[in-house]
């Protein structure tokens, strides 16, 4: 079950920010991660991750460059900046306290 | 990915407007599809299910152009203006700061051309010079103006002068710096040469309000005793009489007297009677040297060696008139001798030679330049013989023997003086002097000066003047592909082909400006630090200067070629990032073979012509021969490598067989130059003139066909006509950035080197000329004539 485009948009830019401060990724590449890692619940309009990608680039948070993939095709990896890696730890910390605040309502914790 | 080429126009359709972004969102989007429907087909679909299904997972492409726009429209407007920006400055920029270092560069020969011609600036590079005069004149006070240029309002420099004075009535230099300019070209030289009375008035007049002013200096009464003398009557050689005068090579010349027979009896006891004052006066000094000195205090510091060469310009046209003066002087005297001694007058003849021996030793004790000392020791010379001519005429044979003993004395003092230095040392100082000083070396025995500063100064001055051929080079190059890149545009403008301003990002720029223009120069830098790079001797040694253009030569060479093929590399990879037309692979040991030959041979050929005198066959008819075919094989060289690099943009895999075949065309019409020359030349029997006449003309049908071959080879249908135009389009900004950089870099770095060098020079003298004596034998020849002593067997050092 997917979640609705409400809950993923909100989600994505945190979402691909703490992909990438694992290791630099190709656009196709973090689809599949993120299908992968939920099961498809944030599966999204793969054509909606670029206008992401590029929007973080020009705030600097990213940077990109071509390189083959292990196929031996160029790719265009995205990797986290400095400034991109305190973002994403700050996002983190703010969908915690979100998320948290959310569960004590919804769920009663 | 052809198959996806719909959705993918439509989903960057808004990004239109920059066709490079969108080729590389094209190229990504298009991997994005490629991969998913990959993961379909492995899936179990079929090749037009599984591309529908990916692009059905990408989403609405419209909604998806939308979006990408939102997400890029700033960096687009950044580019677009980036772009704009950089055309509009950088190229009118380096062009800027290119003919700054042209002007600075091109005023300094203007000083040479104007060293010996004096008065204002003119010739082919006058403007330069004006320019540069008009500087100094802005940074000058009012009255270090009025010292250094007179009267600027006045429409003469006599007047210019007249104004100095004016405005300081009661200052000695000043009156005599005006006498001075009066005696000169600048002032009243021809009416003077043609007696006008006028003049002659004039000049009188200011002698004797100088004799006022500064009542111990007999240069008043020197100059007047010339000016009646020269009133008095005309000289003539008389071959009757004649002393043994010894070369240097010991043979021995018959040197014969002026003499003459006064027809102004006024004019004579006038001339006579300033003489007579003349030698009774304690010192004797026109000062022109420390007007000279004085003035130059009022310049501002000197910055270039341009600046200094300026004051030794300035130094050389205030010498003469007042020597030529007293030379006038001691021969009218000396002929005035001779005269009394025919008429048995023996006393007042004697009289008269010991008056100019005590009026030359004034003249001689105050000399501190080389031609104030060589004039009085000619004046010297002409005493000593005059004697001999006196006692021969009064008939004493004894004391004619006696004279032309003196005589002999001195002429080999004078050789043992001239000779004195070491040959193989004074050549070796010779070598490291430079040009300037390399010419006076020779003339001024014992010469021992800082020549390393002058050496330095001079390359520093010749680095300019090659940063400046380089700069003009990447300019024109930069202006052509610019240009070809917009006539492309506007040809191709509605077609697919349509060329692609490419940016390869700040990495690779900054590596096409560091290893294609910074690398070459700062190996230039440690090349000419080493000791093979031959800055041990001066510009003006043949060796040095052939090692110094052949360094320059390789240095273009280099920054031309690898801004040329790591720019288009760095183009090509990016190219084919975003996959724009992907051409063959370069054939690097190829090219590098090339570019390594084009280096050498350009150095060759900068070089070859300086070495020739060195190695003794500047003659030699071989040495013209290998000359012009070193220069030849050197357009031969550039010409392959140009069309090489016209068919592998054109994506043709065959390159060297295409150059082949131009270069072929190339060498028919060369071919075609030296049968047309055969036959038209009227020196038909074979000679050397003919032959080099041959290979002359051979030489420019060289040129004239490796043009053609490549004009020819350009013209060749290619495959990637869009690739081959972006290349041109684009390398505008990276050859201008080149120009940019080492104008602004290199250009301020040889400035503070010269300037080090000049201020090295000017600590030691502010006009360099005031050195000739004190830092020479020089002074002790002076001591010999101000004393009337012998020249001592060994000079101090």
């Amino acid at each position: 079950m997917t979640a609705s485009n409400e809950l993923i948009r909100g989600a994505v830019a945190p979402v691909v920010l703490a992909l990438l401060s694992e290791r630099e990724m190709y656009g196709y590449e973090i689809v599949k991660v993120v299908n992968a890692r939920t099961d498809g619940v944030l599966a999204f309009k793969e054509g909606t991750l670029y206008p992401l990608l590029h929007k973080l680039e020009q705030q600097r948070l990213i940077k990109s460059r071509w390189r083959d993939a292990p196929s031996g095709k160029p790719r265009k990896y995205y990797a986290l900046t400095g400034k991109g890696a305190v973002e994403a730890k700050r996002r983190r910390e703010e969908w915690g306290r979100v998320s948290s605040a959310v569960n004590t309502i919804l769920c009663g914790a | 990915m052809a198959r996806f080429d719909d959705v993918l126009d439509r989903a960057t359709r808004r990004l239109r407007v920059d066709r490079e972004l969108r080729l590389e969102v094209r190229r990504e989007l298009a991997a994005h599809l490629d991969d998913t429907a990959a993961e379909y087909r492995s899936a179990g679909y079929g090749p037009r299910a599984a591309d529908a299904e990916a692009v059905k997972a990408l989403g609405d492409a419209e909604e998806l152009s939308e979006k990408l726009w939102v997400a890029n429209r700033f960096r687009v407007r950044l580019r677009a203006a980036a772009w704009w920006g950089a055309r509009a400055t950088l190229l009118p920029a380096a062009i800027g700061l290119t003919l700054m270092y042209l002007i600075a560069g091109w005023s300094t020969p203007a000083m040479y051309s104007t060293f010996d011609a004096g008065g204002p600036v003119s010739g082919p590079f006058g403007w330069a010079a004006q320019r540069f005069v008009d500087r100094l004149k802005s940074q000058m006070t009012a009255d270090q103006r009025l010292i250094f240029y007179g009267d600027e309002s006045a429409t003469t420099h006599l007047e210019a002068q007249r104004g100095l004075r004016d405005a300081h009535p009661d200052e000695p230099l000043y009156q005599l710096n005006y006498i001075g300019v009066m005696l000169s070209h600048q002032g009243l030289a021809e009416q003077m040469e043609d007696r006008n009375p006028d003049a002659i008035k004039a000049v009188l007049h200011e002698l004797d309000r100088g004799r006022k002013l500064d009542p111990d200096n007999g240069i008043y009464d020197m100059l007047e005793a010339a000016i009646w003398l020269r009133e008095a009557g005309a000289l003539v050689e008389d071959e009757s009489r004649s002393v043994m005068r010894l070369r240097r090579d010991g043979e021995r010349d018959e040197s014969h007297p002026f003499v003459w027979t006064p027809e102004d009896d006024a004019a004579l006891a006038r001339g006579l009677a300033a003489f007579a004052a003349a030698a009774d006066k304690p010192h004797l000094s026109a000062h022109r040297l420390d007007m000279l000195l004085h003035r130059v205090e009022q310049l501002p510091p000197a910055r270039s060696l341009r600046d200094y060469v300026f004051r030794i310009g300035e130094g050389v046209q205030m010498l003469l008139p007042t020597l030529t003066y007293q030379r006038v002087m001691a021969r009218r005297v000396a002929a005035e001798a001779i005269r009394r001694a025919d008429a048995g007058d023996r006393d007042g003849a004697l009289a008269l030679l010991d008056q100019l021996r005590a009026v030359n030793q004034r003249a001689a004790a105050g000399a501190r330049t080389l031609i104030g000392l060589v004039v009085a020791d000619s004046i010297r010379m002409l005493e000593l013989e005059t004697r001999a001519h006196v006692h021969e005429a009064l008939g004493d044979d004894d004391a004619a023997a006696r004279a032309q003993a003196d005589v002999d004395d001195h002429a080999r003092q004078k050789t043992a003086f001239w000779s004195r230095d070491d040959p193989q040392e004074t050549y070796e100082i010779e070598r490291r002097a430079g040009m300037l000083l390399g010419v006076l070396m020779p003339a001024i025995p014992g010469y021992r000066v800082d020549v390393e500063a002058f050496r330095m100064a001079e390359y520093a001055m010749f680095d300019r003047l090659a940063l400046g051929v380089l700069l003009v080079m990447l300019i024109g190059l930069a202006l052509t592909t610019s240009t070809a890149g917009l006539w492309l545009t506007w040809r191709r403008r509605a077609d697919g082909d349509r060329p692609v301003l490419l940016w390869v990002g700040w990495r690779r720029y900054a590596a096409v400006l560091g290893l294609g223009a910074a690398a070459p120069v700062l190996l230039f830098v440690v090349w000419t630090v080493l000791p093979w790079g031959g800055r041990s001797y001066g510009l003006n040694d043949n060796v040095a200067l052939g090692s110094a253009l052949a360094a320059y030569g390789a240095v273009w060479a280099a920054t031309l070629v690898l801004i040329w093929l790591i720019g288009t590399a760095a183009l090509q990879r990016r190219a084919a990032e975003i996959g724009f037309a992907a051409l063959p692979p370069r054939q690097w040991t190829r090219v590098l073979t090339l570019t390594a030959i084009i280096i050498g041979l350009t150095a060759a050929g900068a070089a070859a012509r300086s070495i020739g005198p060195t190695l003794g066959v500047a003659e030699e008819m071989w040495w013209s021969v290998l000359v012009i075919a070193v220069k030849a094989a050197t357009v031969l060289a550039w010409g392959l490598f140009i069309m090489d690099e016209i068919t592998w943009l054109k994506g043709r895999s065959d390159a060297f067989a295409l150059a082949g075949r131009a270069a072929s065309r190339g060498l028919g019409v060369a071919a075609g130059f030296i049968v047309v020359g055969a036959v038209v030349t009227p020196i038909m029997a074979p000679s050397v003139d003919w032959a080099v006449f041959i290979l002359a003309i051979a030489g420019v049908g060289v040129v004239v066909g490796a043009g053609l071959g490549v004009l020819w080879s350009a013209r060749q249908p290619g495959g990637s006509g869009a690739f081959a135009g972006s290349v041109v389009r684009s390398m505008g900004p990276v050859l201008a950035g080149a120009a940019l950089l080492l104008a602004a870099t290199a250009g301020p770095a040889l400035d503070r080197v010269e300037r080090a060098w000049v201020e090295r020079i000017a600590a030691r003298s502010p006009a360099w000329i005031d050195m000739e004596v004190e830092q020479s034998n020089g002074r002790v020849l002076r001591d010999v004539l101000r004393q009337d002593a012998a020249i001592p067997p060994r000079l101090p050092r």
